[in-house]
């Protein structure tokens, strides 16, 4: 017996061969450095979704899952869904992102109109007229301690929960290119800042000094010199964890460890499209989310799932160095524009412009925690 | 420092004898020799009382007088203090401790009129001088005098009028069915008994208890209007958080006369006998220190036959009157007040604007109502329209007046009027009525939570529609005439 | 001779005075027309700019400190009672069978609020003033640890959770709460409360802890005022509830009944929509007591006060270990009320939901459930049950001293002695005018309870002095007032005197004015109370920003060197250093039920913590003041700005 196939994994992959209708399950997955998706459970407007269009989704440290919609927010908890509109508070029906402040359960809401701090069923909203925010179009939202940092369609706004003052950063204190702030992630000592034709701008609150990160080429669709920095400054999204930044553009993939670029484009890489709207990070994995389906990858193993022409859901597994694989799956994406992420080391959840798709991992898969460095 | 506490009644009824003590001092008698002197009307034993359209003549026939009486109340110790007069009756004494205030008859033929004596001196001196008489003194904090006329009650029903040092009197009331017996509360209001309309008795077949600002202003039911007696007079705040006062079933002096009480905390639910052991012959109930009770009544018929009246200290946890305190054995005690000085009841600053002769009304919701017929919910109004006690009878239609969408609804009217609402649905059918009962003073503004709407309840905090429409004004032609006569 | 020479003297001297006065008041209203930039609106003086001094007002100058108890706690084996002493920065230690104070320690800032650890070794004294959180060990009174945290800590609860021992702290400027750690001494996280977190109450498991909320959160004013119970789980340190309180505010306690799974919150019942027409009942407000059940998650408001008299201001609850009794404080009316818990039981297992939504409305409903009402001496504002239950003890705040009762009898068993009561010092006197219910019609409120602590409720009022339906008026701070004279949004009143005078009485208290000592009293108090507390600490440096926005504040030009007229420059009607000048002014405000355009320049010392603002408190936070509700530019040019300038300007009169 080949000594590095233990028993276990012999009858899991007896079991899986077996098990009728599972593809993937019959596929060798279990050297992808993270988890791969096995079936999709979608949720639309007939399971209740208030929208087609869903925009962001979460799950809270309590494991209620908040889902962010064109007509307001989805809570499931025990189970059920509850809606949480603008008859409940909320200062505009279309959610644009969410973070929660895990150290007292409090979720911060960016809506098209303000932003909205829930806590405990008590909604609070700011506004550009209420409170000293930039705009009341917040696109992003991160929680950092006693801070609040909000990107939103005039500047970045940072607003320090003890003392309930705001300070604004854009094209008039800071290197900002303009003030169209898309995203913001805090990275412990760092923010990292995403500027809708301007780059990234890093943010160390201990000097107050931003440090700008322009694409070196200046092309947005060009990525001339790979690795070289951002691979566009249309920066649609960013996000960070453990001390890897990614960044989403409109023309590719981003990532930054703090000394080295890597970029990706579509056709150059695996990468399932150049049209990035959303990026979660998890672990040191990337799930990025684009106009033609989802990829997830540690930088060097990609796996992407989209559906294809007759509707059926493609996974696409390339490993470094092999041709691609691709195979069927039983389900695919509520819909292949992804808009929004949540994924831990057990299950992720995709907001796509036509519904909720819950994805449900293989069991065989290792977390994250051994992804590449 | 003013004497906040007084009145306050800090023990409730329901507290559970034995487990919650009484926290305002020892409730037994007073220990003798530390007793007050007494102030006591007295009407002769054996005099016939002539027949009199005066129903004060009946009740205090002529003789009938006022004596001080020190302890320990020997009859033959007593010292009189309407010295000179025919009759006199309803003292009240001064905050002070040192005047005693009383009706009183300087004649046969006189009127009745509102007089003063010392204590020490008991030399009466008149203090009012009102066509067809005056009675039942109150006094206001600072010494304005309160009475009820007129007293012969032939010409008018009574109404309630104030007496400042200059000796010009001003109605306070506008009732229709008359105001009578007024007596000070504790927090500056007047309590009186007044008719009660009532579509289906008709007016005047019960009454109840008022109260009302010392001004005239805010009038409000207080008691009994839902458990009416036939005839209620002579209320008074006790020390204890009661008040009570005298019912019977029948106007004549001479009938059967219990005594009754409601609490202060809960005047409407709360009504019960006062002494539910004692004789049906009282006619007088007067605090007596803390907690308390000077009640006169008949004690059993002595050897002559005759029933005398006598006065008694009555302990308040008492269901009888026990033994008398005091008992002449020539007089009838009807009437016992302690003379002893006391603490004057809150003040209170007009909101009157004298200048005006209108005020304005707000209902805050005219579909708050505890009215139901057959136990179906209240029809909802959409209309009210306002009406006036004519000065000939019957009623005047000031106006009507549109109901916003949450049941608010305001207006001007004419001040010193009584007015009556009557709620109208979309077809204009009345569906809930308030005969003539209240009025407004110049410059006031009067409010209410409802239409026939529960009594002692707070309004909503809401803030109503009608304060931001514009306000009908149902003020022509001028309404005065029960208004601003001297009596 | 001499006569023609008188007339000509007296001539002279009438001439002189004459021309003196026509000099004084030509010269100077067209001295101050020429510095405000208009016409003034109201009659003015030199006094309006010059000669103004904070250092020489009244709440600058040293004040007597007494012996005014706060919080208590008593020992687990109830032989000791802590008492905190803010005004003296002391905490007593008195033995509770000799009544006798035993020993006394320092605590600087302000103790207030007070926690023991079950084993009664540590007691955790929350320093309002000092804006920290100081332990000190029991068997030597001594502080052993401190910890900063969010302004104003009012409360703090213990709780032995299954990750360790909590603190939960209200903040009651900063409308936060700390949750600490024991060991370390440590903040874990500081999650929002409701408007002035004041009370702190935990269940005994340590699961939960409830915090009550003085004043109605500003997000509710305009759908309807209510207060909140804030709840939170220690252990995880997240907000699991927020309960509101309908039209009810000025909570200064709480209470768990974990017998019965409620918590009990005393609360005014107020009616700030309602034009005040009359007091009577319960027109403007009333005392009730909120019963939270715990396992409906229903929130109950019952009446405390009776149909014709009232207990204003219940300021604390404790509840006898057994369940059966509930011990309410109220500070206006100098009583504590005694509500028998299975009476209450009773009446909430019978009555409808409709009933008990409507209970509050009812004020004769409470005689079904308060047995007693116990007499305190002046403002009794805490009260706590023994651990045996056969006592209570109670605050009695402006006499120093604590009150001991018997818990079953409700007869007065004795009192610490804490201080002599301060009646020589017409401060001390003028607050116990302020808190008390005793000059209203039927009791019904104090100055207090529309101004706790001399500050604001956050509420607009409708009074109907000048008819009904006129425009609400915005409630002003008490604090800091003096010296900025005239009151009232008007403008009319010309002291504080008859601001609190006849016309006060005649509106609001609906009685008699105060008797001339105790006003003379009253205002000496009032303007001895200094402006509202601010973060930012006297000596603070400004900040970059702050910085910029005092420029702004000053500036008589824009950044573009385009002149800011006169009567648009921040400065000309906020002069320092009141902030002032004294004179009303149209900007733009007139709502269509306002009687003038012209309102009082408030000052604005403490600004930061007094929202809502404008005359009719139309604008929840400073920033409305010019993103809304600045009209042509009328409350000061600020269309120039941008949304960082605004923020800096802003960000400086938050440090004023």
């Amino acid at each position: 017996m080949n000594p590095g196939i233990t028993l276990p994994a012999l009858v899991a992959a007896l079991v899986a061969t077996l098990a009728p209708g599972y593809t993937l399950r019959a596929a060798p997955v279990a050297d992808v450095p993270f988890p791969v998706i096995e079936r999709f459970e979608n949720l639309g407007m007939k399971e209740g979704m208030p929208s087609h269009k869903v925009h962001c989704v979460l799950t809270a440290s309590d494991g209620k899952l908040w889902v962010g919609t064109y007509k307001g927010i989805l809570v499931r908890e025990d189970g059920k869904f509850r809606k949480i509109g603008t008859e409940n508070g909320l200062s505009h029906p279309m959610v644009m992102c969410m973070a929660e402040d895990t150290r007292n359960g409090d979720m911060w809401i960016g809506t098209m109109r303000g932003l909205n701090r829930y806590s405990a069923g008590r909604i609070t909203t700011y506004t550009q007229t209420s409170c000293g925010m930039p705009n009341n179009v917040v696109y992003g939202v991160d929680v950092d301690g006693a801070t609040v940092w909000v990107a939103t369609a005039a500047g970045l706004g940072e607003f320090n929960l003890k003392t309930g003052g705001w300070s604004i950063y854009d094209h008039n204190n800071t290197v900002m290119h303009e003030p169209w702030v898309y995203a913001v992630k805090s990275a412990k000592d760092r923010v990292f800042v995403g500027v809708w034709g301007g780059g990234i701008l890093e943010y160390d609150p201990a000097s107050k000094v931003f440090k700008e990160h322009r694409d070196p080429d200046r092309d947005f669709h060009f990525d001339l010199f790979p690795d070289d920095g951002p691979v566009a400054d249309i920066t649609s999204w960013i996000a960070w964890e453990d001390g890897i930044m990614w960044q989403g553009t409109y023309f590719g993939l981003s990532r930054y460890d703090g000394s080295r670029w890597r970029t990706w484009q579509e056709k150059k890489s695996p990468l399932i499209g150049n049209f990035v709207n959303f990026v979660w990070a998890h672990r040191r994995v990337a799930w990025v989310g684009t106009d033609r389906g989802l990829s997830v990858t540690d930088g060097n193993t990609w796996v992407n799932y989209r559906t294809n022409e007759k509707g059926e859901g493609v996974v696409e597994i390339a490993r470094p160095g092999k041709p691609v694989e691709s195979r069927g799956m039983e389900t695919h994406l509520a819909n292949d524009f992804v808009l929004g992420i949540w994924a831990d080391d057990h299950e992720a959840w995709l907001a796509t412009s036509d519904g909720l798709s819950h994805a449900i991992f293989s069991e065989s898969q290792k977390p994250a925690a051994t992804a590449a460095r | 420092m003013i004497g906040w506490r007084q009145g306050r009644r800090l023990i409730c009824e329901t507290a559970v004898a034995g487990t919650v003590g009484m926290l305002t001092g020892a409730f037994g008698l007073p220990a003798h020799g530390t007793e007050p002197a007494l102030v006591l009307t007295q009407t002769p034993r054996m005099a016939a009382v002539a027949p009199s359209k005066n129903p004060l003549d009946s009740r205090y026939p002529p003789g009938s007088r006022l004596v001080l009486a020190k302890p320990p109340f020997a009859a033959a110790h007593t010292r009189i203090l309407s010295e000179g007069l025919t009759a006199a009756a309803s003292p009240v004494v001064s905050y002070d401790g040192r005047m005693v205030v009383f009706a009183g008859k300087a004649g046969p033929d006189r009127d009745w009129q509102i007089y003063e004596s010392t204590l020490d001196s008991g030399r009466p001196r008149a203090l009012t001088s009102v066509p067809g008489g005056a009675m039942q003194p109150a006094l206001l904090p600072h010494g304005s005098l309160v009475f009820a006329a007129p007293a012969d009650a032939a010409s008018r029903v009574p109404q309630l009028y104030v007496q400042g040092q200059g000796g010009k009197s001003r109605q306070l009331t506008f009732a229709p069915t008359g105001a009578a017996d007024p007596s000070m509360l504790l927090d500056g209001r007047i309590l009186f008994v007044s008719g009660r309309p009532s579509e289906t008795r008709g007016v005047g077949a019960g009454t109840a208890l008022y109260t009302v600002n010392n001004d005239g202003t805010e009038v409000m039911a207080f008691a009994c209007q839902h458990d009416p007696p036939a005839f209620l007079w002579s209320p008074k705040q006790l020390n204890d958080g009661r008040v009570a006062f005298l019912v019977s079933a029948d106007g004549n002096h001479a009938a059967p006369t219990t005594a009754d009480c409601v609490r202060m905390a809960r005047p409407f639910v709360s009504r019960s006998p006062l002494l539910p052991e004692a004789p049906v012959h009282i006619r007088s109930v007067r605090p007596s220190g803390e907690s308390n009770l000077l009640v006169c009544a008949e004690v059993p018929p002595a050897a002559d036959g005759q029933g005398a009246w006598a006065c008694f200290r009555v302990v308040r946890t008492a269901r009888s009157l026990g033994s008398p305190l005091f008992v002449d054995p020539g007089w009838n005690t009807i009437e016992a007040v302690e003379a002893v000085s006391s603490s004057p009841p809150l003040g209170r600053i007009s909101t009157m604007e004298p200048a005006k002769r209108t005020g304005q009304i707000l209902c805050l919701d005219v579909n708050d109502t505890t009215f139901r017929k057959e136990d179906r919910p209240a029809a909802k109004a959409t209309r009210v329209r306002l009406t006036a006690a004519a000065p000939a009878g019957g009623l005047r239609v000031l106006g009507e007046v549109d109901v916003q969408a949450d049941g608010s609804f305001m207006a001007e009217v004419p001040a010193d009027v009584p007015l009556g609402f009557e709620a109208l649905d979309q077809q204009g059918k009345i569906v809930r009525r308030e005969l003539p009962t209240l009025w407004v003073r110049s410059g006031e503004n009067r409010s209410c939570v409802g239409c026939h709407a529960a009594h002692n309840r707070a309004p909503h905090n809401h803030r109503p529609l009608a304060v931001r429409a514009p306000l009908p004004r149902l003020c022509s032609p001028p309404e005065n005439a029960l208004a601003g006569k001297a009596p | 001779m001499n006569l023609r020479a008188l007339i000509y003297g007296l001539g002279g001297v009438g001439l002189a005075i004459l021309l003196g006065w026509l000099g004084h008041h030509f010269g100077s209203t067209t001295h101050i027309r020429r510095k405000i930039g208009q016409e003034p609106l109201a009659k003015a003086s030199c006094f309006q700019c010059h000669f103004v001094s904070t250092k020489r007002l009244p709440w600058a100058r040293p004040r007597p400190h007494h012996d005014s108890p706060a919080g208590l706690a008593l020992s687990p084996d109830g032989k000791r009672i802590y008492v905190a002493l803010d005004d003296r920065d002391e905490v007593a230690e008195a033995d509770v069978a000799s009544l006798k104070v035993l020993r006394r320690a320092r605590v600087a800032g302000g103790p207030f609020g007070l926690a023991l650890n079950p084993e009664g070794s540590s007691l955790f004294v929350a320093c309002k003033n000092g804006d920290r959180l100081a332990v000190l060990e029991t068997a030597g009174l001594t502080e052993t640890g401190s910890l900063g945290v969010g302004l104003g800590p009012a409360s703090v609860a213990f709780c032995r959770t299954a990750k360790g021992d909590r603190l939960v702290v209200a903040n009651s400027i900063s409308d936060d709460l700390s949750i600490l750690s024991v060991s370390p001494l440590a903040e874990l996280t500081r999650p929002a409360a409701g408007r002035e977190p004041f009370a702190v109450t935990a269940m005994p498991d340590g699961s939960r802890v409830f915090v009550a909320n003085r004043l109605v959160g500003l997000e509710t004013l305009r759908t309807g005022p209510a207060a909140e119970i804030t709840v939170v789980d220690p252990g995880t340190t997240r907000v699991v509830r927020r309960d509101t309180l309908d039209s009810a505010h000025l909570s200064e306690g709480a209470s768990v009944v974990p017998a019965r799974s409620w918590v009990l919150v005393p609360l005014v019942k107020v009616r700030n929509q309602v034009p005040i027409t009359q007091v009577a009942n319960g027109w403007v407000m009333s005392s009730g007591l909120a019963v939270t059940d715990l396992k409906s998650g229903e929130v109950i408001q019952m009446p405390l006060d009776e149909a014709n008299d009232y207990f204003s201001d219940p300021s604390a609850v404790a509840v006898d270990p057994g369940a059966r009794r509930a011990f309410v404080a109220s500070g206006g009316s100098d009583v504590v009320s005694v509500v028998d818990l299975e009476r209450l039981a009773k009446w909430l297992g019978r009555a409808s939901v409709a009933e008990k939504q409507e209970a509050i409305y009812d004020l004769a409903l409470s005689s079904e459930y308060v047995i007693g009402r116990i007499p305190t001496k002046r403002n009794p504002r805490q009260v706590v049950v023994s651990g045996d239950g056969s006592k209570i003890f109670v605050a009695e705040r402006l006499e120093d001293t604590v009150l001991v009762a018997d818990a079953r009898t409700l007869q007065p068993l004795g009192r610490i002695v804490l201080g002599d009561g301060g009646q020589s010092d017409p401060i001390r006197r003028g607050e116990r005018v302020f808190t008390s219910s005793a000059y209203t019609f039927q009791h019904q409120f104090s100055c207090r309870s529309c101004h706790p602590d001399g500050h604001v409720d956050g509420l607009s009022y409708d009074f109907d002095g000048d008819g009904i339906g006129d425009n609400l008026l915005d409630n002003r701070s008490l604090q800091g007032v003096a010296g900025t004279e005239p009151f009232k949004w008007n403008g009319k009143n010309p002291t504080l005197e008859i601001q609190c005078g006849p016309r006060f009485a005649r509106v609001l208290m609906r009685t008699e004015p105060f008797p001339a000592a105790q006003l003379k009293d009253l205002t000496t108090f009032i303007q001895s109370l200094p402006p509202p507390r601010i973060a930012r600490h006297a000596g603070d440096k400004l900040t970059q920003s702050e910085e910029r926005g005092r420029a702004i504040f000053f500036a008589t030009k824009t950044p573009d060197g385009k002149e800011i007229p006169l009567a648009r420059r921040c400065v000309t009607c906020h002069p320092p250093p009141l902030y002032t000048v004294k004179l009303p002014f149209n900007v733009g405000t007139k709502g269509p039920f306002d009687s003038s355009a012209a309102f009082d320049a408030p000052h604005l010392l403490g600004i930061a913590d007094s929202a809502p603002y404008l005359h009719d408190g139309r604008a929840q936070t400073l920033e409305e003041l010019w993103t809304i509700y600045n009209t042509n530019d009328m409350h000061g040019v600020s269309s120039y700005m941008n949304k960082i300038q605004l923020n800096d300007l802003i960000d400086y009169l938050k440090t004023l």
